[in-house]
């Protein structure tokens, strides 16, 4: 595990901008996600949320600006990234023909760790995260949240630097995502690694977030919200106001009322 | 790490389905009608058109136990696993690259299909005029007719696989040997077996007429000899004793796959349909 602090944002993003065809789907877009933090990027469906998500991960290349992950160009220099970024998705996209432990060996062969590590490393994630007695059934064997606790266990197993979820908890009931946000959470922060999550939900970026990242639009940074560590749910309420009329300006401009389940982040 | 998961998934698997397919009695019933029908049409038919069933179980015999007769029936088997292994072997990596490649698609997929649709006899009669020795005649006939089959559901099998996992596996950056064997190697599988299954009767059908044209050993050129000398035993003989194996082979490969495939979800047993239960309404 690399714990040395580095001097330069873990991922930066300056004037960035992305363009398919005639749809811009990210536009200027500039903001720094310091080493070890976790940060939630938050916007409406279709604000360039994923489309950011894969500039950061290397998987598409910027129309114009730069995006920095430690400090280098994760598109260019992709192959520098291997176990240095892991992904987690909306869908677990765990391997039908393998069995949970055999995923979590998969990530760790794409990623090239020594094949003498993965059976430790898999039994220590798949522990941790709850499935010492899961470990040999097919994913089809198992419920939606045992499926993303493995994709968690997959990528927490390669053990990265940064670790970058789009919108991972949100297809799992709230009981389920709940208890998996807090996992999530806990790991990352016990571990030192540096988190983005992305997702459509506010409360679910106040939880996880220690700064929250509001996109708008398409694909441009309205706010960038540093969240306390004691979230007052009156404090709450404020920012998610401010939050929601960033979003959608017409929104805050009907005065939706406000959802009760930020009472408990923070 | 294994054990008590493996206990769990025994106890949630579902009803063993084929073992209540051994305790049907339907296709026994159905072998026993077509015996006592065949043996009693053979007592009204002359034995050129219909022998009877003690003259076709001894001429079975004859076969099974003479060398020259056994080596016929092995070297047909032969044939048919040498070609079909080599359309194997090419039409895969054919599917292959067509499905990674989009110029090999462009240039291979169409006469592919081409190939595909030229009937079977003409390559018989291709082959004859082509080639002077028997084996190669086979062989190409074999090669050329169930090649496409392998192409074409090894490529339709690549295009299958879901972008997601491509995604997925691509986030951790792997290497191209691990992707094929993690991702596109098991994704393909399915449909490996698949060809081979559909390929295995074919293959036997087209042996079969390329030996009838010009070979002198194979099950092929048995049966035109008795064609020749109105031997209907040993054509039935010889037929039943190549569909036994075919069926036998077509087991073997099933077999296989319900290993390889283990992963796929069992389907559940299909309840009887029976009379519909009253309801009580209070």
């Amino acid at each position: 595990m690399r714990t040395e602090a580095a001097a330069h944002p873990a991922i930066e993003f300056r004037n960035v901008n992305k363009t398919f065809a005639d749809h811009r789907a990210v536009h200027d877009l500039t903001f720094a996600i310091n080493q070890r933090e976790l940060v939630a990027v938050v916007g409406m469906t279709g604000c360039g949320k994923s489309t950011a998500f894969n500039l950061m991960a290397g998987l598409l290349p910027p129309t114009s600006g730069e995006v920095r992950v430690e400090a280098r160009d994760p598109y260019r220099e992709f192959g520098w990234f291997r176990r240095r970024i892991a992904m987690v998705f909306q869908d677990s996209r765990l391997l039908p023909w393998r069995t949970a432990v055999q995923n979590v060996y998969a990530g760790m062969k794409f990623a090239a760790v020594a094949k003498e590590e993965w059976a430790t490393r898999a039994g220590t994630w798949l522990g941790r995260l709850g499935l010492a007695d899961r470990a040999d059934a097919y994913p089809h064997e198992l419920s939606g949240g045992q499926r993303q606790r493995v994709s968690l266990a997959r990528a927490f197993a390669v053990d990265p630097d940064i670790i970058l979820c789009d919108e991972s908890f949100s297809a799992l009931d709230e009981v389920t995502g709940a208890a998996l946000r807090q996992e999530f959470v806990e790991l990352v922060r016990d571990n030192h690694k540096t988190g983005v999550v992305i997702t459509h939900s506010i409360s679910e970026a106040f939880f996880i977030g220690d700064q929250v990242l509001v996109l708008r639009p398409p694909g441009h940074l309205a706010d960038d919200i540093t969240v306390p560590a004691d979230l007052d749910p009156a404090v709450a309420d404020e920012l998610r106001e401010r939050i929601l009329a960033e979003m959608s300006p017409q929104t805050a401009e009907r005065g939706e009322p406000k959802q009760p389940d930020l009472q408990g982040a923070g | 790490m294994a054990t008590p998961t493996a206990q769990a998934s025994a106890q949630t698997s579902p009803a063993p389905t084929a073992r209540r397919r051994y305790r049907d009695p339907s296709m026994l019933i159905l072998v026993a009608v077509l015996l006592v029908a065949w043996a009693v049409a053979s007592r009204f038919t002359p034995a050129y058109d219909l022998p009877s069933i003690p003259s076709v179980a001894q001429q079975t015999a004859h076969i099974l136990t003479t060398g020259s007769t056994l080596a016929s029936l092995f070297t047909t088997l032969l044939r048919v696993a040498a070609g079909l292994a080599c359309a194997f072997v090419a039409g895969t990596a054919i599917g292959l690259l067509m499905g990674a490649r989009d110029a090999a698609m462009r240039y291979l997929l169409p006469p592919i299909r081409f190939v595909q649709g030229i009937p079977s006899l003409s390559w018989v009669i291709v082959a004859v005029i082509w080639f002077p020795g028997v084996e190669t005649r086979v062989w190409f006939v074999m090669v050329v007719v169930t090649l496409p089959g392998f192409a074409l559901q090894t490529y339709d099998a690549y295009r299958a696989i879901p972008a997601d996992l491509r995604d997925m596996a691509r986030s951790f950056r792997p290497g191209r040997v691990a992707l094929f064997r993690e991702i596109t190697l098991p994704a393909i599988t399915p449909g490996i077996f698949t060809a081979w299954k559909v390929n295995l009767g074919l293959g036997i059908r087209m042996v079969l007429i390329a030996e009838l044209v010009g070979a002198t050993v194979g099950v092929g050129a048995q049966l035109l000899s008795a064609e020749q000398l109105f031997d209907m035993a040993s054509v039935i003989s010889w037929t039943l004793l190549l569909a036994v194996c075919m069926l036998a082979l077509q087991g073997g490969i099933e077999l296989l796959e319900s290993r390889v495939l283990r992963y796929r979800p069992q389907p559940e047993a299909q309840p009887r349909v029976g009379p519909a239960t009253p309801t009580s309404k209070g």
